[in-house]
Order: structure tokens, then C-alpha cells, then sequence
């Protein structure tokens, strides 16, 4: 991946898959499939795990940040605007410095990434309400997301693997 | 063919992405044509209407149309159905009182008969026939005042369900003696709750919240798949609450002497009358609530059970369990129906026995 | 891209450790909400009074706030709301049944105070009023009774 014009290819496609995921998701899976209020599976997370493997710091912030804003443009609201970022852009940034340690495998930072994507949701909740009280509700969004974000990594192995495969190939030198 | 595609072809490992792009790529085309279930329209309208405030709040593609079609639905029965508009068909029953036979609409008509079903089922608790009680003692000019035994033993000759006749034949009603006076006031909501209920199903919508004037109906869940929370309000401090019910596809309807009264002499004279003596009810419960999916039959029992008191009540709920049943008792208790536990949380602190029947 | 860059594709002890430790966060706010009890700050309100339809006044609900009033001429007729640290109340109205007055002084969000005669209803509401926010904690949808 040395020629610049694949490098971008390959970002933007990463971009419109994680946009994708994120649409699919929300059309597959009903909004009241699981009991806890501001839970999401976060499908589009297998792409910036891989991203952040694949491609390092930069573009990953970038694939988070340009996904919420098109979430955004396409009809959110404002309010889960601000969720999305905060928790999106604070589980990226685990993500990378968990992958950085070199201490844990893709499960480990997946399940990072997720816990710390429920902390950054909240926190924007409770500034948003100016009440703490929003906290106690933590552990139940936590511990989903810790499961969700293994789940995540389990997906995520066998299409790592195929993409660190073909970004490999010869014909891509 | 150039190596890389050669490769994508060859090795398994590239097929799985091959899948996987097509797969995002199946969806990025559906996910085009379905936008606006992400974010459903919501609309509320809020009126007053039948003699306190309304408010019909819906979620849902068609909420617009839905919530303006019911409250169009609840002026028409009041205007059908309300005792101090002259045209309507209960004033011409008043009207023709101790005189003449009123003809009246299939509606109106299978309403009171349902009503005197109610009434026979609570042995005469429950009571279209009381308004001249209601008259008497002031509650429907808002004037106020204790009348003597004379005028009680007077008025008692004027009311009685059984003096309400029918005539299945030609939906036709009468009132047998002069001075009598029908009064849906304690059905008319029940009924509107179910009527906007079945006009909003006819419409694409999502979640409904229906409050007319305390007597609320749910349908459907939040978006996030939650219940809706109907909290039950605390006769003893209206501040509080006796606790909250997780409710879907349900009428809650409350009565209590709290919510409109007037104090004589340091005594409470409660709005609820009880037809057996033509005076404010001497219930040993401040208030009784009916979840139950039947608008009318919630209505009207959680006025007649508020008049039978606690011991009477519960017989009644003994042969019909499935209505759900929350009472507040004068010393403070609240008594709830068995099958209600884990879908009513009682407010902390508050001490609650369930029952299960006699 | 570089050999030693590769994850790990497989669970191992130290993903185990580290979950534990995340799942452990959870708990904190627990610890640290039972140490400050009664610092505890509810969502703030703000009492809103609308005659016919129209919104005629709205006064926030503070703690330690002095009494605010707000008198409405309804076609020569007074009514009269006060808002305080305590909630909202009808002080005084003109019309027959004085329901309004009776019913006292509401203070959560969702509860109502409603005069017919006058069309008027006073309400507490939440000072954000954001649905996804308030469905967390004691919110309620609607009150009964």
C-alpha cells in the first residue's frame, strides 16, 4: 500500500462501509430488541477495529468523525449527534492506544474500545442533563457493550483476515 | 486477469471479502429506499373537552392525522353524550324524564345498557341515574353545600338504575319518574378511551398516548422498546405517587374522593356519591385504580369498587381476575392485585400488601 | 506493514484481565453516588402556564429561588400562579369551582394543575426537554388519577 491513491481508495471504502453498517443495523435490528435504552450492537465498529489494525491512527479518527457527521446529515438529531461523537471518537482513541500496548488481541481491544464508547455516551448524557444521577445506569450500558464488543471482534477475525490478505497480495505492491 | 484478481478468485480468504462487499453493498441500496423509519414524526394535541383536559400524543408515520381524527372523535360523543348541552341525546332523555319514550342513536343506546348491566353486576355501587345527588349537594354548578335529610330523603325517590327503562326493539329510552336525571359522566371517558383507541389503530402509527383528563390509555412501546411509565398519583400527598406502571395496550383509569371535594364545618364531603343514601361515599379507600384493556368497564369500576370499599372490592376482583386492581386504603396502604406484580412498582416506603382474592 | 504490528486473532488471559477491570468501572458510580447522597441534583424544571392553548408565562424551578407570581386577566377575571423552590401552585382564581386552587402545589415533571372554567393549565416540565434523556430515571409518561 505504498501508492497514495490506494491508500485513499481504501479509506474512503472503509468510510462508506462503516456508514453502511451503521444504516443496515439500524434497519435489521429492532429498535426494541434489547432492553437497555442507548444500547447499539455497533456493527460499523468491525470496520474501524480493522482500520485501526489496517491503517493506524489518522484515518481511523477520520472514518469515526466523517461516519457520525454523515449519520448526522442523513436525518439525526442533534442530541445523538453528540452521543455518537463522544462515545465514537473516545472508543477510537482506546482502541488505538490498547493496540499501541501490543498487550491484548483484537478481543481485548474491541472490548476497550466498546466500554469506553459507553463511558464517552453517558458522560455526554450527564453534561448534557446537567445531572450525575445518569451514571447510575453505566454498569447495565457497560457490561452490554463489553459483550457487544466482543461480539464485534469474533466478526471482525475472519474479515480481518481476508482484508490483511488482499491488502497483501501481490498485486497490490 | 492481472494478479490481483487472479488472487481475489484463487484464495479463499479473498472470497470472504468478495461476500462481504456485496453483501454491504445489497444493503447500501435498501438502505436508500427506507429513510424515515429511523426518525418517526410524533404529534400531540391537547384540548379540553367533557369537562377537564385532553391530550392525544401519537408516534408514527400517519401522527398528524391520527391524533386530529381523535380528538374530532371525542367532541362528537360529547356532544352525544353530554348532560349540560341541550342537543344532546342524554338531555332529551332528561328532558322527557317521568314522560315520554326518547329515541336514541344504536350508540348511545348500547352505552347505557351497558352501564345498567354494571349497575346490576355491583348491586347499585355504580349508577347513571345519580346526577340529582350530584345536583343536590352542589357538584355540578360548583356551588357547594351540605343539604338536610328532608331534601336526601327526597332526592333518594328520584334516582335508581331500575327506574331507567329500555326498549331493545327501537333503541328507545325513558326515565319512569319526573325530577330523574341521567348523567354518563362516570362512562363517557371510558368509552371516549376506547373509541380513540379504535380510530387511532386505523391509522400507520407507532405508539399512542392517550390522557383524558386522568384516565389514560397506552398503545404500543417507546421507540427504544421500553414500556410507557403510568404513574398513578398519591390521593394522600398529589405531589406524590402510589408507584408506577409499565403498560402497553391498557386503559388506567383512577377514582378518588381527592380529586374534587369540599370541606363544611371541618368536615370533606367527597365527590363520589353513593347511591344507596344519596351522600358522599364512606369508603375506607381513597382512591381505586382499574388497568384493564375495556375503557368503559374500567371507568365504571373504579367508581363502583371506590363505593363497595376494600372488603367488597376484593370480593369482586376474586371473580374477576383479570382486571388489574391498585387501591389506596385511608391508613396509608396500598393494596394490589397479585396478577400486577413486576408490571406495578410501588413508590418506596410505601407499605403494600398484594391480595389474591378473599 | 510490519510483522509485529499483526493482532492477536484470539482471545487470551490478558484480554480476560483487562475485561475484568473494564466491567469493574461499572461498579464506581454506585461507590462513589452512596458517599454523596443527598448532593444529588435532579434534572431541573421549570413551571409553564398556557390559557386556551397559548403559552403565557414560564419560570424556572430553582432551589433556594423566591417566590415568582404571575397574575393572568382572563376577560376581567384574576388568576393567579406562584412558582418557588417548592414547585408551582394556582395562588388565587376568580372562577366557580376553584378546583384549581385545591389542588395544591405539583413540583415533577408530568404533573398538571387545570382549571376548566379558565381553560388554563400549569405544568412542570423538564428545563431540557429532551425525551431520550428523561426516559432514563424516575421520568413517567403519564399520571392516572
Amino acid at each position: 500500500m505504498k501508492n497514495r491513491t490506494a491508500k485513499l481508495t481504501a479509506w474512503g471504502v472503509m468510510t462508506a462501509l462503516s456508514l453502511v453498517l451503521t444504516v443496515a443495523e439500524a434497519m435489521i435490528i429492532p429498535a426494541g430488541l434489547f432492553p437497555i435504552p442507548g444500547f447499539r450492537l455497533g456493527l460499523s465498529n468491525i470496520v474501524i477495529l480493522i482500520s485501526v489494525y489496517l491503517f493506524g491512527a489518522i484515518p481511523s479518527v477520520g472514518i469515526v468523525l466523517l461516519r457520525t457527521l454523515a449519520v448526522f446529515a442523513f436525518g439525526g438529531n442533534l442530541s445523538a449527534f453528540l452521543f455518537s461523537l463522544c462515545g465514537g471518537l473516545l472508543a477510537v482513541f482506546a482502541m488505538l492506544v490498547l493496540r499501541q500496548t501490543k498487550l491484548f488481541s483484537l478481543f481485548g481491544v474491541s472490548a476497550g474500545g466498546a466500554a469506553a464508547h459507553s463511558i464517552g455516551q453517558i458522560s455526554a448524557g450527564a453534561f448534557l442533563t446537567g445531572s450525575a444521577r445518569l451514571f447510575l445506569y453505566l454498569p447495565f450500558l457497560l457490561w452490554a457493550s463489553i459483550a457487544a464488543g466482543l461480539l464485534i471482534a469474533l466478526l471482525s477475525v475472519p474479515i480481518y483476515r481476508a482484508l490483511d490478505a488482499f491488502f497483501k497480495a501481490p498485486g497490490s505492491e | 486477469m492481472t494478479d490481483r484478481t487472479r488472487f481475489l478468485f484463487r484464495k479463499s480468504a479473498g472470497r470472504g471479502g468478495v461476500c462481504f462487499v456485496c453483501l454491504v453493498l445489497a444493503f447500501s441500496f435498501s438502505a436508500c429506499a427506507d429513510n424515515a423509519s429511523i426518525s418517526s414524526p410524533s404529534a400531540k394535541v391537547e384540548f379540553f373537552a367533557m369537562n377537564t383536559l385532553m391530550s392525544i400524543e401519537v408516534r408514527g408515520a400517519e401522527a398528524e392525522a391520527a391524533v386530529a381524527a381523535g380528538r374530532d372523535e371525542v367532541y362528537r360523543l360529547e356532544r352525544l353524550l353530554s348532560r349540560t348541552d341541550p342537543k344532546s341525546e342524554v338531555s332529551a332523555i332528561n328532558t322527557a324524564a317521568g314522560s315520554e319514550w326518547t329515541e336514541v342513536s344504536e350508540e348511545t343506546f348500547s352505552l347505557i345498557q351497558t352501564a345498567l348491566l354494571y349497575s346490576e353486576e355491583t348491586e347499585g355501587a355504580f349508577d347513571i341515574t345519580i346526577a340529582p345527588v350530584m345536583d343536590l349537594w352542589g357538584f355540578s354548578s360548583g356551588e357547594h353545600r351540605v343539604p338536610d335529610d328532608a331534601e336526601i330523603g327526597s332526592v333518594l325517590e328520584r334516582i335508581g338504575y331500575e327506574h331507567l327503562l329500555l326498549d331493545e326493539t327501537g333503541f328507545r329510552v325513558k326515565l319512569e319518574n319526573p325530577g330523574m336525571s341521567m348523567d354518563l359522566g362516570a362512562v363517557a371517558k371510558g368509552y371516549a378511551g376506547d373509541r380513540v383507541k379504535e380510530i387511532i389503530k386505523q391509522f400507520d402509527f407507532e405508539t399512542a398516548l392517550i390522557n383524558l383528563g386522568g384516565n389514560v390509555t397506552v398503545i404500543g412501546r417507546k421507540p427504544n422498546g421500553d414500556l410507557l411509565r403510568v404513574a398513578i398519583t398519591d390521593p394522600e400527598n398529589r405531589q406524590q405517587y402510589l408507584g408506577v406502571l409499565g403498560s402497553e395496550d391498557t386503559h388506567v383509569i383512577t377514582s378518588g374522593g381527592y380529586e374534587r371535594f369540599f370541606e363544611q364545618d371541618g368536615k370533606v364531603y367527597i365527590h363520589i356519591m353513593d347511591p344507596e343514601t344519596a351522600r358522599p361515599a364512606q369508603s375506607d379507600l381513597l382512591s381505586v385504580s382499574v388497568i384493564d384493556s375495556n375503557g368503559v368497564r374500567s371507568d365504571i369500576l373504579s367508581t363502583a369498587l371506590f363505593v363497595m370499599g376494600r372488603e367488597e372490592a376484593i370480593r369482586y376482583w376474586s371473580g374477576h381476575r383479570d382486571l388489574g386492581l391498585v387501591m389506596a386504603k385511608v391508613d396509608g396502604e396500598v393494596l394490589v392485585s397479585k396478577n400486577l406484580l413486576g408490571t406495578f412498582r410501588v413508590t418506596e416506603g410505601k407499605s403494600v400488601t398484594y391480595f389474591d382474592g378473599e | 506493514m510490519t510483522e509485529n504490528d499483526r493482532p492477536g486473532l484470539r482471545f487470551g488471559f490478558r484480554d480476560l484481565v483487562l475485561i475484568i477491570a473494564l466491567a469493574m468501572i461499572g461498579v464506581i458510580p454506585f461507590a462513589v453516588m452512596h458517599n454523596m447522597r443527598g448532593a444529588e441534583k435532579s434534572a431541573r424544571t421549570v413551571a409553564v402556564l398556557t390559557i386556551a392553548g397559548d403559552e403565557v408565562w414560564r419560570c424556572a424551578i430553582d432551589d433556594g429561588m423566591d417566590p415568582v407570581e404571575y397574575s393572568a386577566d382572563i376577560d376581567g377575571e384574576i388568576f393567579t400562579v406562584i412558582a418557588d423552590s417548592t414547585g408551582a401552585r394556582v395562588n388565587h382564581s376568580d372562577c366557580p369551582d376553584k378546583i384549581c386552587v385545591e389542588t395544591g402545589t405539583i413540583s415533577k415533571a408530568g404533573q398538571t394543575v387545570v382549571c376548566v372554567p379558565f381553560r388554563a393549565v400549569l405544568r412542570i416540565e423538564y428545563a431540557d426537554d429532551d425525551p431520550e434523556l428523561t426516559d432514563v430515571g424516575d421520568a413517567i409518561d403519564a399520571i392516572s388519577g
